[in-house]
């Protein structure tokens, strides 16, 4: 009787231990740790309100509020302005991962396509670019992944270095990806080997079952600005009707 | 007025946003060695109603109050002193800009799920192009401020999507009959990366004719535009032709755009106009039909070029070129526009006219413009 007391006191231990090992210590392959993020960050559908901060390095505070649609896993994305005022109803709709960008000005009810070049610029002067609201299916597609130690307990880093001839901005993206729940804590960019941005993501709770962080911020390290974005509402798993992603409703 | 007072119970029973903005303007400009000041301060108030998921009612009321000098001779900005008429010499064409209150956009908007519908006075902005649009045969731009909103077009217009990037959009402008109405059709699709659209036009425009120099007939005209990239440069096209008449006339622009890493944006665009006059057969009707819109340009050939980048923060500053190449007249016009607060914009704008006096663009000598408005 007392041998059965003992294992049943151990056992808690022994399975905290394997636990242990089985999160800090297994050596996961850069792939491996890059799918399990990918799947912990893109539900395939979502619809939200995001309120936009931006701080500029002269510490102005401009604050921007945001529908937000996303489908097929990030690919399809929409986003129509609320507030301000100025920007009333602009919008933009990103298509194929932020290879087609159109962007709908309301005052001439004009729709004009961008060419991908423009990804690059800043999102309504943010600190984000078009590029970085498209989904993440660059990182699998542009970029060659190599894991490296992180110098931290809870983290995995992830290097990813671009591929040739790859049409996406970032030469380089570090990704801190969390052991526990494999989404990223921290993104670092980098251009000309220079470290220019770092989005971090800050309250991650469950929602529906997607790990989901309230606050990404992200610092821009030439300018000495940043931009924090708060999740106002989300619910994920939406079903769009067909043609929602089209230039018909970006002008709704 | 008839419009508004139409939709206005139609507002006044649905719950309305109301926003708008006001504007001031201050320019100075000096030219044939006299300066002159003059400005508006405007009011636009948008009224923007939706009773259902299918339907929204639009509008806005505009208040233009002008100061400074408000009476114009308009041949002051032309290169010829005088014109013949009717064998009388005129050397004056006096202007006057009132103060006004008007009824710019309102318009309904219904969708169907085959297609959307709106009816009234409506924005309409086509094209790919950024300081000419040959198939925008309904507005004309200024290229000191080619994206300044434009006034508003009573039309009938009818949308239909038939695949994901593929739209049908059918333009009717009526008139005093069905033969005098404008008509537009395009068909709008993606190819790769490629926007492309295929338009239709049916209008009374303004033709060559052997005998009077110009003359209006109903004509109809085809064209299209692309806007698409090629090695990270945007690249983007525009025309519009006439298909039966005699004398080959139509309009083509061309622009592309780049924007580097360091966040530097610039383009250029050239404009061709085969119905703008020769630089040695430059006449009065030329400058009548290039204010009234009738063309797109007074001459042949131009280009427009601009260089952007942000400056400190939530300031923009632009260097503006536009040129006729026909008479080798070109304006220089740096521009810095300043996001003061999240609704507030400021924007100084200086212009160098380069070029001879009996220049399209070196008449003007040089400008300043100041420009302030506020979204509410």
């Amino acid at each position: 009787m007392k041998s059965i007391r003992n294992i049943v006191q151990v056992f808690p231990i022994t399975i905290i231990v394997l636990l242990n090992y089985y999160i800090y210590a297994n050596d996961f392959s850069a792939t491996a740790i890059l799918d399990s993020m990918l799947f912990a960050m893109r539900p395939i559908s979502s619809v939200g309100t995001i309120e936009q901060q931006i701080i500029s390095s002269g510490n102005i505070k401009r604050v921007f509020t945001f529908e937000y649609f996303s489908d097929n896993k990030g690919e399809n994305v929409l986003i129509r302005y609320i507030e301000p005022r100025k920007v009333k109803n602009n919008a933009f709709l990103i298509k194929n991962s932020g290879n087609d960008i159109w962007v709908y000005f309301p005052r001439t009810r004009r729709v004009r396509k961008l060419a991908s070049h423009a990804k690059k610029q800043k999102a309504q002067g943010s600190d984000f670019s078009y590029e970085d609201f498209s989904g993440n299916e660059s990182l699998e597609r542009d970029y060659h992944v190599n894991r490296v130690e992180s110098g931290e307990r809870e983290t995995y880093l992830l290097i990813f270095t671009r591929k040739e001839n790859a049409g996406v901005a970032y030469e380089r993206q570090e990704i801190y990806v969390d052991k526990r729940n494999y989404y990223p804590q921290r993104i670092q960019y980098f251009q000309d080997d220079i470290h220019i941005k770092t989005l971090t993501f800050k309250d991650v709770v469950g929602l529906q079952g997607f790990p989901t962080a309230q606050y990404m911020i992200m610092e821009n390290h030439i300018e000495n600005s940043k931009t924090q974005m708060q999740i106002l509402e989300m619910k994920y798993n939406v079903i769009f009707e067909a043609g929602f992603f089209s230039e018909r409703n970006l002008k709704k | 007025m008839t419009w508004f007072i139409f939709f206005l119970p139609m507002i006044a029973a649905a719950q309305v946003d109301m926003y708008g903005y006001y504007e001031s303007e201050y320019d100075y400009m000096q030219f044939h060695e006299s300066n002159y000041n003059y400005g508006y301060n405007k009011l636009r108030l948008d009224l923007e109603s939706r009773p259902s998921d299918q339907v929204m009612i639009a509008g806005n009321i505009n208040f233009k109050l002008y100061n400074g000098k408000t009476e114009w001779d308009i041949f002051d900005f032309f290169t010829i002193d005088t014109v013949e008429f009717n064998g009388e010499e005129i050397t004056s064409f006096p202007i006057s800009f009132l103060d006004v209150i008007y009824l710019d956009n309102i318009y309904i908007r219904t969708t169907f799920s085959k297609f959307d519908l709106t009816i009234g006075r409506q924005p309409l902005s086509l094209g790919t192009g950024y300081a000419w649009n040959p198939l925008d045969i309904f507005n004309r731009k200024e290229l000191i401020d080619p994206t300044y909103e434009q006034p508003s077009i009573n039309a009938l217009r009818l949308e239909i999507p038939l695949q994901d990037r593929t739209l049908l959009d059918a333009i009717i402008l009526p008139d005093s009959t069905w033969e005098m109405s404008t008509k537009m059709i395009q068909l709008k699709t993606g190819l790769g990366s490629f926007d492309i659209s295929f338009n239709g036009a049916y209008q009374h425009q303004l033709v060559p004719n052997a005998e009077a120099g110009y003359t209006y007939d109903q004509i109809y005209s085809a064209g299209g535009a692309f806007v698409g990239e090629f090695w990270e440069f945007g690249f983007w096209g525009e025309t519009l032709w006439p298909l039966d008449v005699d004398d080959d006339f139509g309009e083509i622009v061309l622009g592309t755009d780049h924007t580097l890493d360091n966040g530097l944006y610039f383009m250029c665009e050239y404009f061709h106009n085969s119905l703008g006059a020769d630089e040695d057969d430059l006449q009065f009707d030329h400058y009548i039909y290039n204010y009234s819109g009738a063309t797109h340009s007074l001459m042949k050939n131009y280009i427009f070029a601009m260089g952007m980048f942000k400056v400190t923060d939530y300031i923009y500053n632009s260097m503006v070129v536009f040129g006729n190449l026909d008479d080798k007249s070109y304006m220089l016009a740096p521009q810095i526009d300043w996001e003061v607060f999240e609704d507030v914009m400021v924007g100084i704008w200086l212009s160098q006219s380069i070029g001879d006096e009996d220049t399209e663009f070196g008449i003007q000598n040089r400008a300043v413009r100041f420009r302030i408005r506020a979204y509410f």
